[in-house]
């Protein structure tokens, strides 16, 4: 229950955090051009007066552009993405998968949603306080973000304080999440169920829970300094003799901008991760399921998505090689991001050779699993040139660090998301989502992202900066520079007709979606019944429960007699073998005592 | 572990031995601070700390019971360890100034003062 | 099915649900206090003013460890008294323990009290000087007009004026009541003029654009399009004529605020402007701190006493703190110089010019300079008097709040999370002493194992502690 309304909360915000993305996108493309319409409408109902604060005649002008930068970035990464990746399928599949009937602390599991409802609703009201939202980027570095909307009496009803206020509230959401999530791992696992029969999804939410529990609090501590700083005049990030607006800021002093970025990329980068983890643990288990064969490296995936885990914590630093930094410390994390690229890497071929002579189902599910891969590794090799420094000096807040992570999380985790969606839809509803939908909305899906994000590689390459609210007017005035005669289709454009380009695609994108709102509202009344409990011929514990699952999960405790990928297994009746169903005078497994046990 | 009222003898001369540890070893760390000189401040604090992380020690082996508890949850407290330890150490490395080749001074603030 | 293992462990991992739970919570809570503790130490190491060393009281701190771990003690004897299936002395320990709880609470209030009324100011020159009760209020007179930016204007600043409520007129002669309700009627007002105005703009704008628009098909009406755009001029003229900022002249006498310096933006002799952009012009009359000096005094930190040990003798402290203050800071120098040349030259026996040296070694040594260069806590009753700051020598000035210094700032979060915690998990031993009667009669393995986890939090707020104090009171 907890997971349906964790999925339509972020889908919401998932559209809410787009819809602001083609604003900026107007802004960047057509800087000149007024807005009309509806679009002008949304925006003269903001705080702070409307249009007159945020257009200029008629037109997007820096402020709003800033706001709805900080905005999209915050909303998809905090509101929409974990959310409907970790919270969303990690609590409708998880207990499923183990055999759990429900996760091990359910009242902990609704303070966890309610919070993030909450954080997530003052963040959206946010907007019409009459500063406007919060606007010093996702990241919100100090001192710009203590700084910001310091003007008028009442600092906490600012869209910068309650951008930490709600975000101290999702922090403390994912928390209770991950607490929630390890433990049930840990201890409601089916009989029978080892740790080494465990599904890689299962392996990849316990990670990712990992990340969350250990890599959240530093964050936690930051907003809440971030606060004091803004409320309480403290300046834990405030250094000396800081000027802002030409006044010497009446602070003490004495702090210290750095800490901020490194208690915030201490999150950040594990955070990256939260986002990949379940998208490559989806198509984990779509992949074997339409290939109809086993996971390849099944065990291998395990080891790397535990080293990853691991690594992931230390790598930080490499968002911060502006900061001067020495060349050990710059080594060192360029080190371990370089070695962090290994088990990424171990996963996706893994799921590649996974492919290999199978005879593949191309169902919609499979669709947006197979182009989950390459678009996930054109994110993730692009990304290896920014872990070294030399190279990020070049390229650091330019639109190829844009593109980079965008391939990772749009064609990537969202595209796996969907995967999620359209493969366990018939589990939770009872009913299958429409195929013909699904093959609309996939093919211009596909072809649009490409569209967004493939040129902004080019521009990045090129320097364009990623916080140019007008597309980069004056640098185009002054390089003058045409694009590359071998492109497809630019010949005789300029790089800033590439802005055009990506608007449009977005907005191509953005009318692919539509079938796919069809398709997921209509299916669940007039979607095609399921005629079993498992659609697919899947082998995992999820499709053994009733559909929908009850309260309970399960009709009666199950019990698991092998791993979870047995596809095709020679010799046997059909091609695949449920983790449920016992070879012929295979004994019921028991849970063997902990041989250390300890006596009082 | 689960037990029944018979099974279970009292813990209370242990908890009380070590209560009483840490009360002294409190009044240690209080008395070094204040009235001994260990030779600089570094053995000082050095000293403190150390007080502290083996007082730490008790309180997690033996109220905690983390000396009866196995597998799990050592293995994740190990992790925990681990990345609290990294965090420190990488924050401060990355306070080393690059072009001198060392560390702010401690506590020698004066002589930067900007405003 | 019911969710299993809530009471009983599960076999092969020996533990319950909740036991994991608690154990994973914690670990997340040592990543929180990490990172407080990672942050202090950089702090600590960053810090370009003198980190303020010895300057807690250590009694409070020292009294509420030795009372946090005799309730840690307690709680264990609760869950012992439990385990034998004693539940009186289950239920006195577990009093003994939430007593423990509020003492603590009490202390630190007491604390944090004693913090917020003390107050420090630092002058240009970076000396200081620490004392009570500040009245910091900026006495500006002859005010005969205010002007409102209505993009932020509120009405607070009318607290501050002294006697009878003012009266204004606006530009047209027409007498106001400044209220809160007016400053907002008057900023939708200029909403809707602008939007009005911004209308008009828009609307020729977008004529304009038909005519360039059509302009392949049936050729441009250069005539009127000059028409149109004469008109779009005018029309942003007009827009732009919409302004935010209201001029209201007092009507009577003129008025006197005393603001307080933290409501002002800034202020010279002309002009007075409030931090919600109200802007009011009269004459500066008084901007001196009247403090209630002096408590304790800090010349550490003197431009240029890196370099001369003489660098203090002269430091804008001591206009106001007197010459005795001064008398007794310079034999105070010469006593801690004296002792300091003696220790160093009986250990460095062969250095030439050993004074010279000798003092060159003392400016980078952090205790000689406590020694000589700052006192706390005078004798309260015969150090109190009251000395009126001139504005133009205060550099900053706060009370021992987070906004004093990062020291206290890291030392108000870290303890108030602390105490949040020291609450948190009070209230929940609370609840299973006056509600664990019931689970006790159902199920007493139940009642121990929930015990249990609220021992295990309130051990771990313990632990915290143990390291909060050394850090913030003794290193």
């Amino acid at each position: 229950m907890i997971g349906y309304q964790y999925g339509v909360t972020s889908l919401a915000f998932l559209m809410f955090g787009f819809i602001l993305m083609m604003y900026m996108r107007w802004s960047i493309a057509y800087p000149d051009r007024e807005l009309t319409g509806i679009a002008r409408w949304i925006i003269n109902h903001l705080g702070g007066g409307g249009a007159q604060k945020w257009l200029s005649e008629g037109r997007i002008n820096g402020d709003l552009y800033n706001m709805f930068g900080a905005m999209h970035g915050t909303i998809m990464v905090f509101l929409g993405i974990v959310p409907v990746a970790f919270g969303a399928f990690g609590n409708f599949v998880t207990p499923l998968q183990i055999g759990a009937p429900d996760m091990a602390f359910p009242r902990l599991n609704m303070a966890s949603y309610w919070l993030y409802l909450i954080g997530g609703i003052m963040m959206f009201c946010s907007f019409f306080l009459p500063t406007g939202a919060a606007m010093a980027g996702w990241t919100n570095y100090s001192p710009l973000a203590t700084t910001i909307h310091f003007d008028g009496a009442e600092i906490f009803w600012t869209g910068q304080t309650q951008w930490l206020v709600s975000m101290v509230l999702i922090i403390s959401s994912s928390l209770l999440g991950a607490v929630n999530f390890i433990t049930t791992i840990f201890n409601l696992r089916a009989r029978g169920m080892t740790w080494m029969r465990m599904s890689f999804f299962v392996w990849a939410m316990l990670v990712t829970g990992f990340l969350l529990l250990l890599a959240f609090p530093p964050l936690e501590v930051a907003a809440l300094m971030q606060l004091s700083d803004r409320l309480f005049q403290s300046s834990f990030f405030l250094p000396s003799g800081l000027v802002v607006s030409n006044q010497l800021m009446d602070v003490a002093g004495g702090g210290s901008p750095l800490l901020y970025q490194h208690l915030f990329w201490f999150l950040a980068h594990p955070e990256v991760y939260v986002l990949i983890l379940p998208a490559i643990a989806i198509v984990a288990e779509i992949i074997p399921n339409n290939t109809r064969k086993p996971l390849w490296g099944h065990h291998t995936m395990i080891y790397a998505v535990l080293v990853l885990g691991f690594l992931a914590f230390i790598v930080w630093a490499h968002h911060m090689y502006m900061t001067g930094m020495g060349s050990v410390v710059s080594t060192f994390f360029q080190t371990t991001t370089v070695l962090i690229s290994v088990p990424s890497v171990v996963l996706v071929t893994c799921l590649l050779i996974s492919l290999w002579g199978g005879s593949i189902r191309f169902n919609v599910p499979m669709l947006f699993a197979s182009a989950f891969l390459p678009m996930f590794g054109i994110g993730g090799l692009t990304g290896l040139p920014l872990a070294f420094n030399l190279i990020d000096l070049h390229l650091h807040d330019t639109y190829y660090v844009i593109a980079h992570f965008h391939y990772i999380v749009a064609p990537g985790t969202i595209f796996a998301v969907f995967a999620g969606i359209y493969y366990w839809f018939p589990k939770a509803t009872g009913r299958m989502m429409s195929t013909w939908l699904g093959h609309l909305h996939f093919w211009p899906s596909l072809l649009f992202m490409n569209v967004v994000f493939a040129p902004m590689f080019i521009q990045g390459l090129h320097g364009f900066h990623r916080r140019w609210y007008n597309g980069g007017i004056a640098y185009e005035q002054i390089a003058k520079v045409k694009l590359p005669d071998w492109l497809p289709f630019c010949e005789g454009h300029d790089y800033l007709w590439l802005n055009e380009v990506i608007t449009w695609g977005a907005y191509g994108l953005a009318l692919a979606q539509i079938p796919f709102i069809w398709n997921f509202f209509s299916s669940i009344f007039i979607g095609r019944k399921v005629t079993s409990d498992n659609p697919w011929d899947a082998t995992t514990l999820e499709w053994s429960t009733p559909t929908p699952p009850p309260h309970g999960n399960f009709a009666s405790e199950p019990v698991v007699y092998r791993g979870p990928y047995e596809y095709s297994v020679p010799g046997g009746a059909r091609d695949f073998t449920p983790q449920w169903q016992p070879d012929p005078g295979q004994p019921e497994p028991v849970l063997e005592p902990v041989s250390e046990g300890h006596a009082h | 572990m689960s037990h029944s009222a018979g099974e279970y003898k009292s813990h209370a001369p242990i908890f009380l031995k070590v209560g009483a540890a840490l009360f002294a070893l409190t009044g240690l760390t209080v008395y070094v601070a204040y009235h001994v000189d260990l030779g600089n401040h570094a053995a000082n604090m050095a000293f403190g700390l150390f007080i502290a992380a083996f007082k730490c020690t008790l309180v997690a082996l033996i109220f905690m019971h983390l000396k009866e508890e196995r597998g799990l949850i050592y293995k994740f407290l190990l992790f925990t360890v681990v990345f609290f330890l990294a965090m420190v150490f990488l924050f401060v490395l990355c306070l080393k100034d690059p072009i001198h080749n060392k560390f702010p001074e401690i506590n020698m603030p004066w002589s930067k003062v900007i405003n | 099915m019911e969710i299993p293992y809530t009471v009983t462990a599960r076999p092969d991992t020996g533990l319950w649900n909740a036991k994991i739970g608690i154990w994973l919570f914690l670990a997340s809570e040592v990543m929180l206090f990490g990172g407080l503790f990672s942050s202090y130490i950089f702090l600590r190491v960053g810090a370009d003013y003198p980190w303020p060393f010895h300057e807690l009281h250590v009694w409070p701190g020292l009294t509420n460890t030795f009372v946090l771990i005799a309730s840690s003690v307690t709680v264990l004897m609760a869950l012992d008294s439990l385990k034998l299936r004693k539940y009186g002395a289950y239920k006195m320990y577990m009093v003994l323990t939430i007593l423990c709880a509020l003492i603590f609470m009490g202390l630190k209030s007491f604390e944090y009290y004693g913090k917020f009324t003390h107050w420090g100011v630092k002058l240009k020159d970076n000396s200081f000087v620490d004392g009570h009760e500040p009245h910091d209020h900026v006495a500006f007179g002859k005010v005969a007009t205010v002007t409102l930016n209505l993009e932020h204007a509120e009405a607070e600043w009318l607290k501050e004026v002294k006697g009878a409520a003012p009266k204004f007129k606006d530009a047209s002669g027409k007498s106001v009541e400044l209220t809160a309700g007016l400053v907002d009627d008057l900023r939708s007002q200029w909403h809707k003029d602008w939007q009005t105005a911004e209308g008009a703009v828009l609307e020729v704008n977008d004529k304009i654009r038909d005519i360039k628009d059509s302009a392949e098909q049936h050729g441009i009406d250069e005539s009127a399009l000059k028409a149109l755009e004469a008109k779009l001029a005018d029309a942003k003229k007009a827009r732009d004529a919409v302004t935010s900022s209201v001029k209201l002249t007092v009507d009577g006498a003129p008025i006197l605020v005393e603001a307080t310096r933290g409501h002002l933006r800034h202020w010279t002799k002309k002009e007075l402007v409030y931090r919600d952009g109200t802007k009011l012009d009269g004459e500066l009359e008084n901007d001196h701190l009247d403090f209630h000096a002096v408590t304790g005094w800090d010349v550490r930190a003197v431009k240029g006493l890196d370099e001369n040990i003489n660098a203090a003798d002269n430091a804008l402290i001591w206009k106001y703190l007197g010459e005795d203050k001064r008398q007794a800071f310079l034999k105070q120098k010469k006593e801690a110089i004296d002792a300091w040349v003696s220790k160093y030259s009986s250990k460095h026996k062969n250095v030439p010019n050993v004074e010279e040296v000798a003092i060159a070694a003392a400016l980078k040594d952090p205790d000689f300079l406590r020694e000589g260069f700052r006192q706390r806590e005078d004798d309260h009753s015969t150090a109190h008097f009251v000395t009126p700051v001139a504005n133009e020598d205060i550099k900053f000035y706060s009370n021992y709040t987070p906004r004093m210094n990062p020291y206290y700032a890291i030392y108000f979060m870290m303890t108030g999370l602390h105490g949040l915690h020291v609450i948190g998990g009070a209230s929940v031993l609370a609840y299973f002493l006056c509600f664990g009667r019931k689970m006790y009669e159902k199920d007493p393995e139940h009642l121990c194992n929930r015990v249990e986890v609220g021992g295990l939090f309130w051990h771990f707020v313990d632990l915290v502690w143990i390291f909060l104090f050394p850090v913030f009171y003794l290193l």
